[in-house]
């Protein structure tokens, strides 16, 4: 098993954002296009593609951004070398509903290109990628609730393989208003885990992740 | 509709569309080019303009090698819609 470590977690839940346990944001509303907006500001974020998005991928966008604006991820390892494995239960659902409403009515039928863009739960994959520049191994794992040892076995394969040294991860979720990400990264240590951080296994995934309900 | 009058409109009607929130329509330079350096856009809002014409003009660009200069700012873009609804 290679040794790997947390080196930061953030969650995002109605009203609230949290850094490594922390509390560093908390809004009045829940409504998620309010709040997510108040969070993407809150974060400092200036990037005009980011309102074309569709709910899960603004979610999965300013979760990543809190892990990585104030941390040396990016520039400790290699953008090759950085994998982006994530776990979610509804795909796109709403964007799905939203694309389908746009085309059950032949007589006015005008599908969206910027809505059907949204139809693949990847999708916010590659735009943390696109934001991030990057280029390492990357995958959508659908499943009914946060699997931890399904996502530490499936980092581990990927760094025992050489192919990442580290990885965002986690849980990006979003149907109707109910929303929650849970995104983590991990980090390759070689031996060198630092006692105060946490080591990348199913437990200590499933601590963190309990942490904010 | 004067062509002044339809450039007003369509300033709306593109940051509605395009989720240009960041956006304020006096902001849109008429003569900037909508595409790259200008407003930034990119190919899928060229497809989204393309939804915006049919279903609020009724026009369809039945040659995709006209789009390249109807859409190049929203000047062109309004001349076209008048002559179209001129036609």
């Amino acid at each position: 098993m290679t040794e790997a470590k947390i080196s930061a977690y953030c969650h995002i839940a109605p009203g609230k954002v949290m850094l490594n346990g922390q509390l560093v944001q908390e809004e009045n509303t829940t409504v998620f296009a309010e709040f997510i907006r108040l969070v993407y500001k809150a974060a400092g974020m200036s990037y005009p593609k980011f309102y074309k998005m569709d709910d899960l991928c603004k979610l999965a966008l300013v979760a990543a951004e809190q892990l990585l604006k104030d941390n040396q991820f990016l520039e400790r390892h290699p953008k090759e070398n950085i994998g982006l494995i994530v776990q979610n239960a509804s795909a796109t659902y709403d964007t799905d509903a939203t694309y389908q409403a746009s085309i059950d009515d032949r007589a006015n039928y005008f599908p969206s290109p910027a809505v059907f863009v949204y139809t693949l739960p990847n999708i916010m994959l590659g735009e943390i990628c696109i934001k991030h520049k990057i280029f390492g191994e990357n995958a959508l794992l659908i499943s009914p609730a946060f699997d931890a040892a399904a996502l530490a076995q499936h980092l581990d394969l990927l760094m025992e393989s050489g192919r990442i040294t580290a990885c965002i991860s986690g849980w990006v979720e979003q149907k109707n208003e109910h929303y929650e990400a849970f995104l983590f990264l991990a980090e390759k240590t070689e031996g060198n885990a630092n006692a105060a951080e946490h080591t990348l296994n199913a437990e200590t995934l499933d601590i963190l992740f309990k942490k904010h309900v | 509709m004067t062509e002044q009058e339809l450039i007003d409109k369509l300033r709306l009607e593109i940051i509605q569309q395009l989720n240009l929130e960041d956006q304020k329509p006096e902001d849109i330079d008429p003569d900037a080019p909508l595409f790259g350096e200008g407003l930034g856009l990119d190919s899928i809002d060229a497809l989204e303009i393309m939804v915006l014409l049919e279903k609020n003009y009724g026009i369809k660009i039945e040659d995709p090698k006209e789009g390249k200069k109807i859409f190049f700012s929203l000047r062109t873009l309004a001349q076209f819609i008048l002559e179209k609804q001129q036609a």
